[in-house]
């Protein structure tokens, strides 16, 4: 991205370039509707104690099940807790488990990608098939099989969605990485003898940071629905832990008594799931449209589950 | 062809090779000692020296791993402790509903999003083209468990057409057994339909610019003629590997909705699994699963280089 000079004192070259980048922001629908579902769950995130008086976790037996109102915005649950309050400080657990596996599988996975990708030969194949093991395991099936075995916690449950998304990010690595590898300035880099991990680094690794981004983004959703889905199934965070699909679980036994306790966490969760998918398309479209195959691959994968 | 296959399977036993230790490792992340942890504090020593022998903890590493990988591939997972029958068995009695409520979703998102992607691309632009990209969109962002809760608030509370839950068997009672998957199939197929719609929608905009199509157009071949006739049929064969990639969507969606629904399928089995710290059982489930996933893939794969003569040829492979 550009160094911003102070308004004022642009160049004419500059102010085309800004201009021409607020336009292709403008253009993509993706970016734009994306980015701002993604802020307002950012904004709920930071600022979740300020915009509610409910204590998420308190339980007042004379107001359950009410209706939503101007008192409780999205109602009450079984324990008269505050349905918008738990939403906002489930915002928190969704962004932690998704920041925190995302990037789990980002460095894991992009160091193997690339070391495979530039030592190639031997290593290569035997990390890619054991990337392919991964890969084969059905996604939310392979998180569930690692907290079964692990005590639940957000750590835990962060390495349990983390692992799945380590061979995508390595698939996606080594392809961008052999790209580069077969441009010239690799080429002259090796003849005035630099080593390996300088190149890997210096040179190669910035021209990579797209296609990541773009993965990280768009697994960034599936990380919100397999949170969501682990702790639905009660696999995820312990209660009273206020997370979107425990509130599922627990609302789901109440349907007859009140609908609305079901309705609004499905609603937070498909919001956030769509603004980092829309955003994750948005970026892949504006970063580089040439590369759309290439990271489609890894879309398809990982949000197939 | 052959050569293709061969190298194929190759590939295949390598993966499952991987696949294998991964699932054997599992059991190493139980913190402490796993004896102590599955039996609980008031076991006697005698039990924890008889399961500590069953589970081989007290031989090295790789003599437990090739003992226990020598016996999962005749099928023998041990005993489960939970049901305390030999694990396969409780896997074989949950087959049934989960394949008939996989196949009944994989069957309504097939048609289903090969039809909506088809009429999308033929009417590229209006206002249904628009409406199947956002169903699809919303299709991926919906989670499973949500849909089908919403489906059971209306259409089995508020207006009372299905069950909300449960399973009938479909050589009991037919009429019941489709009542009861209606609901569970179609939010299993659900995510699948729209991705499946989406991408036979982009596969078919494809078809449509290419010359034959034009070629078609002149000959004064109708309009259902070109678009089913011709690119269709032609976008059909990418679509078919899409279908492999669906099925590891459904096995995993499948214990969301299993449990939504009370369906006693493999799902709920991993899960009371799970609960009930069944090891064997978890780790026999994981690795049917994901083994019946990459045959099916492996199938997938095989059946599209039959259709796609560069691939049969050896151009590709």
């Amino acid at each position: 991205m550009s160094e911003s000079s102070p308004p004022g004192f642009l160049t004419a070259g500059e102010v085309s370039r800004w201009t021409i980048l607020a336009a292709r922001v403008k253009a993509n629908k993706n970016l734009v509707v994306g980015g701002v579902l993604v802020l307002i769950f950012v904004f709920m995130a930071i600022f979740a104690p300020y915009l509610t008086r409910y204590d998420p976790n308190k339980r007042d037996f004379s107001a359950r099940f009410a209706q939503p109102s101007m008192h409780h915005l999205m109602g009450t649950d079984h324990f008269g807790r505050d349905t918008f309050s738990r939403i906002l400080f489930g915002t928190r657990i969704s962004f932690e488990v998704g920041i925190v596996s995302v990037l789990i599988g980002m460095i894991i996975g992009v160091i193997i990608g690339a070391v495979a990708a530039y030592w190639g030969g031997f290593i290569d194949s035997l990390l890619m098939r054991m990337m392919d093991g991964l890969l084969a395991f059905p996604q939310l099936l392979l998180a569930i099989a690692l907290v079964a075995f692990m005590t639940t916690n957000l750590g835990t449950v962060s390495i349990a969605i983390g692992v799945v998304f380590i061979p995508r990010f390595a698939r996606v690595m080594r392809s961008a990485v052999l790209v580069e590898m077969k441009r010239e300035y690799v080429e002259a880099a090796k003849a005035i003898g630099q080593s390996g991990f300088k190149i890997l680094f210096r040179h190669i690794g910035p021209s990579t940071i797209s296609p990541v981004v773009v993965l990280a983004t768009l697994v960034f959703a599936f990380a919100v629905l397999t949170e969501a889905g682990l702790s639905f199934l009660g696999l995820g965070l312990p209660p009273p832990n206020p997370s979107w699909g425990r509130m599922l679980d627990e609302a789901r036994h109440y349907l007859s008594a009140s609908g609305w306790t079901s309705f609004f966490p499905g609603v937070a969760i498909s919001l956030a799931v769509l603004g980092f998918n829309l955003l994750g398309d948005g970026f892949r479209d504006f970063l580089d449209p040439k590369m759309s195959g290439a990271v489609d691959m890894g879309k398809r994968e990982s949000l197939g589950d | 062809m052959l050569r293709y296959i061969t190298q194929r399977t190759l590939h295949l036993i390598a993966v499952l090779f991987f696949m294998s230790i991964i699932v054997f490792s599992l059991i190493k992340l139980i913190p402490g000692d796993p004896v102590g942890y599955i039996l609980g504090e008031q076991a006697t020593a005698e039990q924890r020296a008889m399961l500590r022998t069953q589970l081989g903890l007290d031989r090295p590493l790789i003599t437990q791993y090739l003992e226990w990988a020598g016996k999962a591939i005749t099928g023998d997972f041990g005993n489960s402790l939970l049901y305390n029958k030999p694990v396969m068995d409780s896997i074989k009695e949950r087959l049934g509903p989960t394949i008939l409520l996989a196949f009944a979703s994989l069957l309504i998102s097939v048609t289903l999003g090969i039809f909506a992607g088809t009429l999308a691309a033929a009417n590229r632009g209006t206002w249904g083209d628009v409406g199947v990209l956002l169903f699809s969109l919303l299709g991926v962002s919906i989670p499973g468990f949500w849909l089908g809760i919403m489906l059971i608030l209306l259409f089995a509370l508020k207006l009372p057409i299905f069950p909300s839950i449960g399973y009938e068997s479909m050589f009991t009672n037919f009429l019941e057994c489709m009542r009861h998957l209606t609901l569970p199939a179609i939010t299993l197929g659900a995510a699948s339909t729209g991705s499946i719609a989406r991408f036979t929608r982009s596969e078919m905009i494809e078809q449509l610019s290419r010359d034959y199509i034009t070629t078609a157009w002149a000959k004064g071949l109708s309009r259902p003629a070109v678009i089913f006739r011709h690119a269709l049929r032609n976008s059909l064969v990418t679509v078919v590997t899409l279908v492999g990639l669906i099925l590891g969507t459904l096995l995993s969606g499948q214990v969301i909705v299993e449990q939504v629904f009370a369906w006693p399928g493999l799902g709920q089995l991993i899960i009371a699994a799970v609960f009930g710290r069944d090891y064997s059982l978890v780790q026999a489930i994981v690795l049917l699963t994901a083994v019946i996933f990459i045959a099916l893939n492996l199938l997938v794969d095989i059946s599209y280089s039959f259709l796609d003569p560069q691939i049969r040829l050896g151009k590709k492979g």
